[in-house]
């Protein structure tokens, strides 16, 4: 019996390690066994229909060289004033990045790493077509955080802080932050969304120093 | 001190030669859309269809940020180009440059060249007159571009088509289209107020659009 119970327990710290969600914001590492995204971490994240799921690989996600993203299933946030942020450990001329307002209609702002050498890009899908939006702020290199906000109309995309471009757009008027890519050639990590209600969705991963640019 | 004076003015002087400012072009959309491959991108800002959207006829990489007609395949286009890429983008016959000061009010010969190329883009212009500042153009223009915007959000179609035009009136647009147009009126936080089955599309148009004319425009931190 106390085994059991000691089992249960180890279970419910992975559990609760890959994935954590407060009234304020939530923090993703990706700690679930490979595989398919919506499936390895039990619904947590949900893959819109008409497009691939992001797929785990060792701690860390990629994608299988089709258009690919995931929304957290159960967002308790704003779902018009929002961000979400990941990290790019390896990034490619093909690679993925956060999503805000992404629905299950297959709407959603996408961050995409574009071109040689990979800079940050913003598309809109609506109804599961592609529109480029904005581009810019300089090479990605690995361990930048791709960093997209909105706030009401407007799209802000930054780079390790710091802004790479923004831009006004009126066609999605909800939805939930989530996370893109296409190759496998790249690698994203440590995921964090938020909204802007006041405690800006900081999680302990990020105050601790590590990456820290959250809004 | 002369010399370093002359250095500051040199310098200047070149900078002044590679920069030009920032101002908005009207480009054709082009793409299918299907997939991140062949996205809907801005005509010489984004022109190859190979998912590297940073390739067009300017400068790899150079930042710029878009505002699309919803379907409609047009895009207002914001950037600080530098002034070769700037006058390869202005010698494009399809694109259609802003001046760089909005502030000024039209004159004549402008007010027939925006009425032009407004309307032959779904865009009614007949109320654009010598009176009408640059920015109040633009904002009622971009206004129309964040219905349509909606539109495409809310249903996933351009409110233009089928047939549709700027003259045709609401009740001749099917049920579907009509209760589209509505629900993405009141998403946006605006009224229908003015607008009966009679009134034409290119009335309608500018009735929405007047709602939003103190709305500003976010173009890399640019607003219009």
């Amino acid at each position: 019996m106390e085994r059991s119970f000691k089992v249960l327990l180890i279970l419910l710290i992975f559990s609760t390690s890959a994935y954590a969600q407060t009234q304020c914001g939530s923090t993703e590492t990706f700690t679930y066994s490979n595989g398919a995204l919506s499936t390895a971490s039990a619904g947590v994240w949900t893959k819109p229909s008409g497009f691939a799921d992001m797929q785990v690989n060792t701690n860390a996600i990629t994608a299988a060289g089709a258009d690919a993203y995931n929304v957290i299933t159960t967002w308790v946030g704003s779902t018009s004033n929002q961000y979400a942020q990941v990290v790019v450990t390896t990034p490619s001329t093909d690679g993925g990045g956060p999503v805000v307002k992404g629905d299950a209609v297959n709407n959603a702002y996408v961050g995409h790493t574009g071109g040689s050498p990979a800079i940050e890009e913003v598309y809109l899908v609506s109804g599961g077509g592609f529109t480029i939006k904005g581009n810019g702020g300089g090479t990605v290199i690995a361990n930048d955080v791709f960093y997209i906000e909105v706030q009401s109309n407007v799209i802000i995309a930054k780079r390790n802080g710091t802004l790479s471009f923004s831009f006004s757009d009126s066609t999605i008027a909800t939805g939930k932050p989530g996370v893109y890519g296409f190759d496998n050639a790249h690698r994203l990590d440590t995921w964090q969304g938020g909204d802007f209600s006041g405690c800006g969705g900081a999680s302990i991963i990020l105050r601790m120093g590590l990456m820290g640019v959250g809004p | 001190m002369k010399k370093i004076l002359f250095a500051l003015v040199l310098l200047l002087s070149l900078a002044s030669q590679s920069e030009a400012a920032f101002r908005l072009y009207i480009v054709p959309v082009i793409g299918s859309g299907v997939g991140i491959h062949d996205a809907r991108r801005p005509k010489y800002f984004a022109t190859d269809a190979n998912g590297l959207g940073t390739v067009g006829i300017i400068t790899a990489g150079s930042t710029w940020s878009g505002v699309d007609y919803g379907l409609d395949n047009w895009m207002v286009v914001g950037a600080n180009l530098s002034t070769s890429d700037d006058n390869l983008v202005v010698g494009e016959v399809d694109a259609f440059a802003l001046p760089f000061d909005l502030a000024p009010t039209l004159n004549a010969q402008q007010v027939t060249n925006v009425q032009n190329k407004l309307e032959s883009i779904n865009i009614p212009a007949g109320w654009v007159t010598t009176s009408e500042t640059w920015i109040h153009v633009v904002r009622i223009t971009l206004g129309i571009f964040s219905l349509n915007q909606r539109i495409n959000g809310t249903c996933h179609v351009d409110l233009f088509s089928g047939g549709i035009n700027l003259n045709s009136t609401i009740n001749t647009l099917p049920a579907a289209l009509n209760t589209c147009l509505q629900n993405s009126v009141t998403s946006l936080g605006l009224t229908f107020n003015g607008i009966i089955g009679s009134t034409t599309i290119r009335n309608a148009l500018k009735i929405i659009a007047d709602q939003m004319q103190t709305t500003q425009y976010n173009f890399n931190g640019t607003l219009i």
